[in-house]
């Protein structure tokens, strides 16, 4: 499924940015990365730009750039008349999807608690 | 007396960081801006002195990474890589945090000293994010202060930090990528640092990950390397295990594994508490974002704006006009009549009151814009609007330059720096003169006025009207020829609801006034004096024996008149032979046969020459070659009534001419503001368009009201 194709009020996890380049770059720098989670804000009319909540801030992107980040559908859709609030529960961020994950990043966690992760 | 100790800063940050408060906060009134060297990227640097040293502090452009692909990004990484600041200072939004630290990231692996500024430790408090400075500090190897800029808090401890970390070179600690693309970006590193040059001049680790990441400008710097073949096979190699390993393209898994290594660290240091209810921005975005309520606001807001610079900025502009006016009648009375005098009022005192008549309505105009842009509402405008401006090439925020257009066309195009793609910039600075301003308003009024006597107000409508139109399809046409190509991706950070500073707002103010009379307002003075130059020389010979003739006849033909009514009458004819034989004069009868197929003959020549000055003195130079009283007053019924009797002229011509100066190019002011904007080329494209486009258009339209009328 594809990030474009929702609508107010629903939640999604991030499961890839379709490909690089300049767009996919942008995209995944700014934290549409594999595990992120969010939901849609609102839309503007007649199918246009999106407002979307990823993680600790909202953005706006019209559907063509939507249409390049695959996402799965989460339940529990947020209700359209009460978006969620910005806050969070204490939650672990680390993006340990277990199945998803992709392996080289759950190695670099294990290297990070071993407090070996630096090379000076 | 202990010799001061210099250390540059260059202040990075993410846009909406707060990392203008911060650079306010440190350098308060002692700063400059200016542009980076062959950009139209602004650069604000100051020097403050500090406890014995000499900081010098150059804002860098406010950038989410540094890629090679948006033009912010690559002068804020050319500068620290050319310039080799001692130290660079990242500005964090503590409220949202990951995103941020993904710059600081990029920073740190450029290779020199990093302290960062934990800003708004206000507004993440309020969120109930926690952040502990001290171990996230400890963590990243970078000294965490934090600070709230819009205050002041914390810019004291953020220096003796910038200090601390000179002092002792503290250097950060390098982000880790994972056991096995570490191995990877080692084994370019251990090829790159083979040419020593090379090496010297970029940090090896730096350019390892870029050309990993695929970064065309790294891309490109590493062909000058003695071992580019080796460094790409080995290259090659990394992109092959990293896309079959992950199954993503590098410079995507690059960026994940940068915001795990962020993952991880923040996990540690920042603590959240559960709040309930609904933010403040939520609130207020029902409303401004809502589909139905939000497009009428806007249009109100922009409606508002449009009112208060116009409307308010009458009363400065007058008063202007007022001071100048009473300079002119010093200049009159002190200094004797001659060259000396005229230059005086009509080159200098006219240049300059036209560069200043501008100012209050871009003061007036940029309090506005930056409060808008400091609270936040300029990205929500662009949601709004964007679906429709995107249908014609342009972008959600080309709408409120376009809107100002009606006014006045220069701040309309300096309105335009809000837009960061530069096609879409570009193609709303080419949009905006064929909205009709209000300087067009007086020829519209005279011309409408004098042949269309009934429909009048209905035939100055239809202009306007045919100026959005026109705008429309040229701006649809020029994004499939000229501005070809993709339009920029839009993604925009959609910022809280903040409170702007005046502070703030007024250093923006400042900031636009201030490039406006540097850059548009002295070419304005010197086409002010050329264009005196060129409609009052070279003096007519025989005038003054014109003159006393002129005077015989018109005694003789009206024996009744007073000798004050004689020589009001005499001057008239006396203007009229001196223009005629100017140099424009000369210029309206050498192009005479180019407008001629439309119908013009070369007294209209002659009145566009100065309308390419200001549009209103179309109106005045009409009146002297027409002989009426000039007053520069459109309503004036005598020069309506002299151009009805003219034999070559009529309601097509009159149209046509309307036409013609719709489209021609804008004033001068207009067009300097162009070169400032967009640049040399762009100014002689719009220019040769402009005029292409209004001689095509005002023949077809004089064409055809001669097929009707047939």
């Amino acid at each position: 499924m594809l990030l474009a194709e929702l609508g107010p009020g629903q939640k999604f996890r991030v499961l890839r940015v379709a490909f690089g380049g300049e767009i996919g770059k942008r995209l995944a720098d700014l934290g549409f990365i594999s595990g992120a989670e969010g939901h849609v804000v609102r839309a503007a009319l007649f199918h246009g730009p999106m407002q979307i909540r990823l993680a600790d801030y909202d953005l706006i992107m019209r559907r063509h750039e939507a249409k390049l980040v695959e996402i799965e559908l989460l339940p529990q859709p947020v209700p359209v008349s009460e978006p969620a609030s910005e806050s969070h529960a204490v939650i672990d961020i680390r993006p340990n999807i277990a199945g998803l994950h992709p392996k080289g990043m759950r190695h670099l966690n294990r290297g990070f608690h071993r407090g070996r992760f630096g090379r000076p | 007396m202990e010799e001061k100790r210099a250390l540059t800063i260059a202040l990075a940050g993410n846009p909406n960081s707060g990392k203008t408060s911060i650079f306010n906060a440190i350098t308060g009134a002692h700063h400059k801006v200016g542009n980076y060297p062959g950009v139209t990227v602004e650069k604000r640097e100051g020097t403050i002195e500090y406890h014995g040293w000499r900081i010098h502090v150059v804002d860098l452009p406010g950038t989410y990474s540094l890629t090679a692909y948006s033009l912010d990004e690559v002068v804020a990484r050319d500068f620290v890589l050319n310039e080799k600041p001692d130290i660079i200072v990242d500005v964090l939004d503590s409220s949202n945090l990951e995103r941020n630290l993904y710059l600081l990231l990029q920073l740190i692996e450029l290779g020199l000293p990093v302290a960062a500024a934990l800003n708004m430790a206000d507004e993440a408090a309020a969120k109930g994010i926690l952040i502990d400075d001290k171990t996230l500090s400890k963590t990243l190897g970078v000294l965490m202060i934090p600070t709230v800029g819009s205050r002041g808090q914390g810019v004291t401890e953020l220096l003796d930090a910038v200090i601390e970390t000179f002092e002792t070179h503290k250097m950060p600690r390098m982000p880790s990528y994972g056991e096995d693309i570490e191995a990877h970006i080692a084994a370019l590193v251990r090829l790159l640092e083979q040419d020593e040059t090379f090496a010297a001049t970029y940090s090896p680790r730096w350019i390892a990950i870029k050309i990993i990441e695929k970064d065309p400008d790294a891309m490109r710097r590493i062909e000058q390397h003695a071992k580019a073949a080796e460094i790409h096979t080995a290259l090659e190699a990394a992109w092959h295990w990293i896309t079959l390993h992950y199954g993503k393209d590098a410079e995507i898994i690059l960026s994940e594994q940068r915001y795990g290594y962020i993952h991880g660290a923040v996990a540690e240091a920042v603590h959240r508490k559960r709040l309930r209810g609904i933010s403040l921005t939520e609130q207020l975005d029902r409303f401004v974002m809502h589909p139905l309520v939000g497009l009428p606001l806007f249009f109100f807001i922009i409606w508002a704006i449009f009112k208060l610079t116009f409307a308010l900025g009458e009363y400065p502009v007058a008063w202007l006009e007022q001071l100048f006016g009473s300079l002119e009648g010093l200049v009159q009375n002190s200094v004797p009549a001659g060259a000396v005098r005229d230059l005086l009022i009509n080159g200098i005192i006219h240049g300059v009151g036209g560069v200043l008549s501008f100012v209050p309505l871009i003061v007036i105009l940029f309090f506005c814009i930056s409060i808008l842009e400091d609270t936040g509402y300029i990205a929500r405008a662009a949601f709004l609007t964007d679906h429709f401006l995107h249908a014609i090439g342009l972008h959600g925020q080309s709408f409120m330059p376009l809107m100002l257009g009606f006014g006045c066309s220069v701040p309309a195009i300096m309105a335009t720096r809000t837009l960061k793609s530069p096609k879409e910039r570009i193609a709303t600075i080419l949009a905006v003169p064929f909205i009709s301003c209000g300087g067009k308003l007086p020829i519209y009024v005279l011309l409408a006025g004098a042949f269309f006597e009934r429909n009048a107000s209905t035939v100055v409508m239809a202009m306007y009207a045919s100026g959005v139109v026109l705008s429309i399809l040229s701006t649809f046409f020029l994004r499939r020829t000229v501005l070809k190509g993709q339009s920029m991706p839009f993604v925009m950070e959609l910022p809280p609801y903040r409170m702007p500073t005046l502070k703030g707002v007024l250093w923006h103010v400042w900031e636009k006034t201030w490039s406006y009379a540097r850059k548009a307002g002295t070419i304005i003075l010197a086409v002010s004096v050329l264009m005196w130059l060129i409609t009052s020389y070279p003096k007519a010979r025989g005038i003054q024996e014109y003159e006393i003739h002129a005077r015989q006849s018109i005694a003789a033909e009206h024996p009744s008149l007073s000798e004050a009514a004689i020589s009001a009458r005499a001057e008239v004819l006396v203007r009229q032979y001196q223009l005629e034989h100017s140099i424009a004069g000369q210029f309206g009868k050498i192009f005479e046969p180019v407008i001629a197929p439309i119908g013009f003959d070369w007294k209209i020549g002659v009145a566009l020459i100065p309308g390419l000055a200001a549009k209103e003195l179309v109106v005045s130079t009409l009146g002297v070659l027409y002989g009426a009283p000039v007053d520069e007053n459109s309503e004036s019924p005598s020069l309506r009534q002299s151009l009805r009797e003219a034999p070559d002229w009529s309601p097509r011509i009159a149209l046509a001419l309307m036409v013609f100066i719709l489209v021609m190019p804008p004033c001068f002011a207009s067009l300097a503001t162009i070169r400032a904007e967009a640049g040399d080329k762009w100014l002689a494209f719009q220019v040769v368009y402009s005029l292409v486009l209004a001689w095509v258009i005002s023949f077809l339209v004089s064409i055809s009201g001669l097929v009707l009328k047939a």
